[in-house]
């Protein structure tokens, strides 16, 4: 099968290859498109795509690390710059790498060019209503986390510490990223996906939709697309908070400003804003007393429990022996730290909703050779709503014979959705239905993972089983030398193996997946 | 004083809103939702009512962290509020927040203890020091109690659309919010969840459940955390029966009928539609409803069942739809009389006055027979991983155990609602509640044992080996102070670790209050935790005290479904009922202790050489409470001893780790100079628990029941673990409160913490 390249006359696609960039708990993937001009064994073609590029918040040396993965990438294009640049999501396990190696990038668009094309979701595009009713609110959500986590001291920049809201955080990219005081909170990626569209330059940026089919660009091209994130606006924005009242209760939950200040937030009229905490907290008296405030000074801020009795019948000394609950602490008991809660909760929310902004995008491989699914971080809600999408290459055409269950049927190699997580792949509706020979990658460090808040198994045991089975060992990981991947798989199929080693390449900064080779296809096909 | 001279009031009135504030401002619910609670006064041994309010069951505390800012106390004796039943019913005031969160946690816990027979205990929680020191290994952690005198209550704990129990704070959190604004102009209410009757009973009977049940809250089925709340809302519906003049207004309204949704049986609308919570419940009605409206149209009625709950959090729909459909069910019976006496049908919506009134106290009698049934169920379930069908045998044996002739067909109504809905129930013959009943403990296979020690003249029947249990527990409160003398451990096994505090900590307890100060200052509450507290000491000593014979000790590790005697090559090859070395143990060698120290039992069950070492399996004695409850009506009565002991077991989600962990015990890091013991490298996955609930008759002390979990059940542990790691029939799961209770994900959130923070908030 043939496609026409960007540049016009027919090409013939010879290999495509997958590079998945090793040690980042974090998404970058390079396919490399290879052939030839019809008719013209001799004058080579090439296009590149990068598919995200980024690393988990508090990695250890994560700019060396990316900025050497970026000279890799334009090493491999031969200087040349990249035919498209895909990006999922504005996760910064996904995106962070086009911050911390931006010196790498700008020397590279200096001498030539850093990118030519540039793909977001839908969810990006300045002139689409829902959109932007989107990043409003997913903006003001943002925002009211950004304060909250100023209010809170809770730390945005990961030292390499774990602890539940750094976790989330380092998701999310720094919340309070380089910001004049006073200044509104500007999520990170707004400044990457701004120099991002300033390198693809004007014009070369597109926003994608489910259902589109495109050509990629470059001097030759792959049919891609386009499965997720889904288009129901509801959904999308179901668990983030309305503007209005509710994100405002998020932000009295920090005690905003003095105590004073704080006070007013009182729901209550001022007659019955009886003590401020900094009195209550001051109060420190024998416990049991008369005095209202020395009770309840006694009960919140002393360390242990007083004595039984209480301001009727004030009791000190042997007689409050026999108390139970004597000297019992409870400093514990306080709840000066729910307002945390609140945070990673909203937190968590903002975190799976993005997730499911990710932009799914599948690739057709030339010789009906099958499909590629990058699923980047869909969770359940975004691959449930690929099963009613209508492909179409002109949006007022008519829709093409092909559903997304034909695709996945057709599936040959799958970029496991984040991570390999227990809710970001589908079985029945996903996995059960991909081809017999498929290859899986997943891009992890589970040993990072799991030392990242109590622990994230990244994959989970029970979908890295899955992916066994149905692969038949053929799992390639970001953190696993592809030999014992090959190993793996000798013990379902010994006679194969041999091809399918073949196909990798390794080193420790990547590993490449040769997933097409018209030769090798057609030695397959005979 | 006015006590010397004016006898104590018996109640205390305290006014609240019969649902919640929005009530109030419809017209047609206003007139109904001023109410009153009655609390019985505090009794002569119980701690006066304190500011607060505080009492010795709870303490509010009104810190408002997100204004910094303390609400003053309200203090329920003030004479002016005493002359009026408590403040007027007011949500300007935070004080009446505080009335009315106290009256109705306390009205919750004296309904328990009603048909528990003993008082209601909370839980230590989990991030206590003491706690902590404990998990932490530190070799100075002091002992601590199991619980805290008093649940601490915070109203306005949180600006959030959520209120919840925390097990690590041992407290109820309240929030508050700004509801959306219902027109242009409109600032939006504030809705406060302290003042509903319904938030407020559901938190509370969390918070009671935990303290019975302490491994209740971890997920270990797809029933665990669906048992729990689809039990505080039975518990939370069931109290709307007990408010008289709501129950015949809506009676009235709806001609004596219960199955259509009203004001009674739906959650209170404020709360309901500004938290969207309560889903369990208001399914659950739904699901009623619409069986009703099929029934009376005439259609055949198509009977939703637990198999169409596809999320774990859905389940809880049909176990409250369940008890409420039994509630029901059984008021229809028992009203069918007073219709035909009075020539009425229901439905009609003109029914006299004095058959409403009658109406009105049987629903309110049905609901308080069907709730205590509910509540006493509690005890007779197994001590862990219990799922719906367990409960439905827990509720029908407890209710045989007190009430042994159904003559009105609670037991029957009830197992029907169950099967109707298609709970499962494993290991019965059917539905019928003779099947239903724990069994007895099955002695068959121990008969020739038994025989031959009498042979000997050893009696080795269970009964009156456990009698020695007895001997050392304390079945009354005591008036002086004496100290049993069968405390002292047995310094062989090492499980003791023997340590002055610890020692201190129970000769100190073991104390009365009675025999000190004058009787002002006894308090009964406290005693009865000493008492428990004494009786889980004996309990625990007899459970690890060897006797002298093997065949002996096996037979309690079988109707325990324990182990307690030493892990490792056993010397009588009964393959069957191997060991698994994953059991969480202590482990000690040979050689440190002297021979002649060691129980020779030890050595009869497994086969030691010297440079071994000795596996001892540990287990954990969760309660030993005595129970003495009267049956409706004065018909029939128990007292009774409920213990719970558990044991447990390193789970893997690997299950060559785990057949090598069962077999070899994990492995450790080399030991340090000092002798300690190395690191684990064999951390586990997840803990698995078994172990047993004895429910013994006091009368006689024969041990009655024994609801077993087996420890060595590797089929039940393969259940858990598909549990843990996700739905079995789809690699992912949907919401966000499946992610918590798979507890992986959630851990991100602090879910292990804060289970329930997740299971009402927005999340849903």
């Amino acid at each position: 099968m043939s496609d026409d390249g960007a540049s016009g006359g027919k090409t013939i696609v010879d290999s495509v290859a997958v590079r998945m960039y090793r040690r980042l708990l974090g998404d970058c993937f390079l396919i490399t498109v290879k052939g030839h001009r019809e008719g013209d064994e001799n004058e080579p073609v090439a296009s590149y795509i990068l598919i995200d590029c980024g690393v988990l918040q508090g990695t250890n040396g994560a700019g060396d690390l990316m900025r050497e993965v970026v000279q890799d990438i334009y090493a491999a294009t031969g200087g040349k710059p990249l035919d498209l640049v895909i990006v999922t999501h504005e996760h910064h396990d996904h995106i962070s790498g086009f911050g911390l190696a931006r010196t790498v990038f700008d020397t590279q668009h200096q001498k030539a060019k850093a990118l030519n094309q540039l793909w977001f979701a839908w969810t990006e595009d300045p002139a689409d209503e829902d959109a932007r009713t989107y990043q409003a609110k997913y903006g003001h959500a943002f925002a009211t986390l950004a304060k909250l986590s100023e209010k809170l001291k809770i730390p945005t920049k990961a030292a390499g510490a774990s602890g539940e809201l750094l976790g989330l955080a380092g998701f999310s990219g720094p919340l309070g990223l380089d910001r004049a005081p006073g200044a509104k909170p500007l999520r990170g990626s707004r400044a990457i996906y701004a120099r991002l569209r300033e390198w693809a330059g004007d014009g070369n940026t597109k926003y994608m939709s489910p259902g589109q089919v495109v050509t990629t660009p470059g001097d030759i091209g792959l049919t891609a697309y386009v499965l997720g994130p889904p288009r129901d606006n509801d959904f999308l924005t179901k668990s983030l908070p309305s503007s209005g009242a509710n994100s405002e209760t998020y932000l009295a939950m920090a005690g905003i400003g003095d105590t004073n200040g704080a006070q007013s937030q009182s729901p209550f009229p001022p007659r019955c804003r009886w003590r401020s905490d900094a009195e209550v907290k001051a109060a420190q008296k024998p416990s049991c007393d008369k005095d209202p405030v020395h009770w309840l000074h006694s009960r919140y801020y002393a360390p242990a429990a007083p004595c039984r009795g209480g301001v009727h019948k004030p009791k000190e000394g042997p007689a409050c022996r026999g108390d139970f609950s004597r000297h019992e602490p409870q400093t514990y008991r306080r709840i000066d730290g729910t307002a945390r809660a609140a945070f990673s909760n909203l937190a968590l929310r903002m975190d799976n909703n993005t997730n499911n902004t990710s932009l799914v995008v599948a690739f057709e491989l030339p010789d009906d050779a099958g499909v590629m699914l990058f699923a980047a971080d869909a969770q359940v809600g975004n691959w449930l709503s690929w099963e009613k999408v209508e492909y179409r290459t002109d949006p007022n055409a008519q829709p093409l014979p092909l559903t997304t269950a034909s695709l996945l049927a057709r599936t040959k190699l799958y970029k496991v959705g984040h991570h390999g997580s227990h809710n970001a792949t589908l079985r029945d509706k996903g996995l059960e239905l991909m081809s017999d020979d498929l290859v899986a990658l997943i891009p992890t460090d589970a040993k990072f993972a799991l030392e990242q808040s109590s622990g994230w198994l990244m994959p989970n045991p029970r979908v890295d089983e899955a992916l066994q089975a149905k692969t038949h060992g053929r799992v390639l990981r970001g953190d696993i030398p592809s030999a014992r991947t090959v190993a793996e798989h000798r013990k379902f199929d010994a006679t194969r193996a041999g091809d399918f080693a073949g196909r990798i390449t390794d080193n420790k900064v990547w590993v490449e997946y040769r997933i097409y080779s018209r030769s090798g296809q057609q030695e397959g096909n005979a | 004083m006015p006590a010397d001279v004016y006898a104590k009031p018996t109640k205390r009135r305290l006014r609240v809103f019969a649902f919640d504030p929005a009530a109030s401002v419809q017209l047609e619910t206003a007139v109904i939702n001023d109410s009153v609670i009655e609390l019985p006064w505090e009794r002569p041994w119980e701690s006066e009512l304190d500011i607060g309010p505080t009492n010795d069951y709870l303490e509010v505390i009104d810190y408002d962290p997100s204004c910094r800012t303390f609400y003053e106390p309200v203090d329920l004796n003030a004479p002016w509020l005493l002359a009026q039943d408590g403040l007027p019913p007011a949500e300007g005031n935070p004080q009446f927040h505080q009335q009315m969160v106290f009256a109705v946690a306390m009205k919750t816990v004296r309904l328990f203890e009603a048909a528990l027979g003993r008082p209601v205990f909370w839980s230590i929680p989990d991030d206590d020091p003491r706690v902590l020191a404990r998990k932490r290994g530190q070799p100075d952690a002091p002992d601590y109690p199991p619980f805290i005198k008093r649940l601490r209550i915070y109203p306005h704990a949180l600006r959030d659309a959520n209120a919840y129990y925390s097990p690590a704070k041992g407290a109820l959190l309240f929030g508050y919010f700004r509801a959306a604004p219902r027109f242009a102009g409109d600032d939006g209410e504030w809705v406060f969840t302290c003042l509903s009757q319904d938030i407020v009973a559901h938190e509370t009977a969390h918070a009671i459940l935990h303290g019975m049940r302490r491994r209740s809250i971890e997920p270990t089925n797809p029933d665990s955390l669906a048992f729990h709340e689809a039990f505080a809302d039975i518990v939370a519906l069931m109290q709307h029966f007990t408010m008289d003049n709501v129950v015949r207004h809506e009676l009235g309204r709806t001609g004596g009928r219960l199955r259509s949704v009203n004001l009674l049986t739906g959650l209170a609308s404020q709360f309901g539609h500004a938290t969207g919570r309560g889903g369990a419940l208001r399914m659950a009605l739904e699901t009623l409803r619409n069986e009703q409206t099929e029934r009376d149209e005439g259609k055949e009625v198509v009977t939703r069942t637990l198999k169409d709950a596809l999320e774990p959090h859905d389940r809880g729909q049909f176990l409250v739809a369940a008890i409420f459909d039994t509630f029901v069910t059984i008021y229809e019976r028992r009203t069918l009389d007073l219709f035909r006496m009075a020539n009425a049908r229901p439905g009609d919506d003109r029914l006299p006055e004095q058959l409403i009134a009658r109406l009105a106290a049987e629903a309110a009698k049905v609901a308080q027979s069907v709730l205590s049934m509910c509540v006493r169920g509690l005890d007779y379930l197994p001590p862990a991983d219990a799922t719906f069908g367990d409960y439905l045998r827990a509720v029908i044996t407890a209710d045989t155990d007190l009430v042994p002739d159904d003559k009105l067909n609670y037991r029957v109504a009830l197992a029907e609602s169950f099967r109707k809905r298609e709970i499962p129930v494993q290991g019965t013959m059917s539905y019928a509640p003779a099947s239903l009943c724990w069994e007895p403990p099955d002695l068959r296979e121990f008969e020739d044992l038994i025989a031959r020690n009498a042979e000997k003249g050893e009696d080795s029947s269970p009964d009156m080996l456990f009698a020695a249990a007895l001997r050392d527990m304390t079945l009354f409160a005591r008036v002086n102070g004496s100290t049993p003398q069968h405390f002292r451990p047995r310094d062989e096994d090492p499980r003791f670790m023997p340590r002055d505090s610890e020692l201190n900590y129970y000769v100190e307890s073991s104390r009365s209050t009675y025999i000190k100060g004058g009787m002002d200052d006894r308090n009964l509450r406290e005693e009865a935790m000493r008492v428990v507290m004494r009786n889980q000491r004996a309990m625990y000593n007899w459970l690890i005290s060897a006797s002298d014979d093997v065949a002996v000790e096996r037979m309690w590790e079988a109707l325990l479904g324990l182990r307690t005697l030493p892990l490792g090559k056993r010397r009588d090859d009964e393959a069957a009922r191997k060991s698994p070395k994953s059991i969480s143990a202590r482990s000690f060698k040979v050689g440190d202790v002297r021979k002649a120290r060691w129980p020779r039992v030890w050595r009869d069950a497994i086969s030691i050489r010297g440079g071994d070492t000795i596996i001892l399996p540990s287990v954990e004695v969760h309660s030993v409470r005595v129970a003495r409850r009267a049956g409706p009506g004065g018909n029939g009565e128990v007292f009774q001893l409920v213990v719970q002991i558990t044991q447990r077991r390193r789970g893997y989600f690997n299950e060559n780790v785990q057949k090598r962990v069962d077999e070899n015990g994990p492995r450790r890091g080399p030991a340090d100079e000092d002798g300690r013991q190395g690191a684990d490298l064999d951390p586990q996955d997840f803990w698995f628990r078994g172990g047993s609930t004895i429910i013994v008759d006091l009368r006689d002390g024969r041990l009655q029941r024994i609801i077993r979990q087996r420890i060595d059940n590797d089929h039940r542990l393969g259940r858990q673990r598909s549990f843990i790691l996700g739905d079995s029939t789809a690699l992912a799961m949907t919401a966000a409160t499946s992610e918590a209770a798979s507890g992986h994900d959630a851990r991100v959130t602090g879910f292990e913490s804060e289970p329930f923070a997740f299971m009402h908030g927005e999340l849903q």
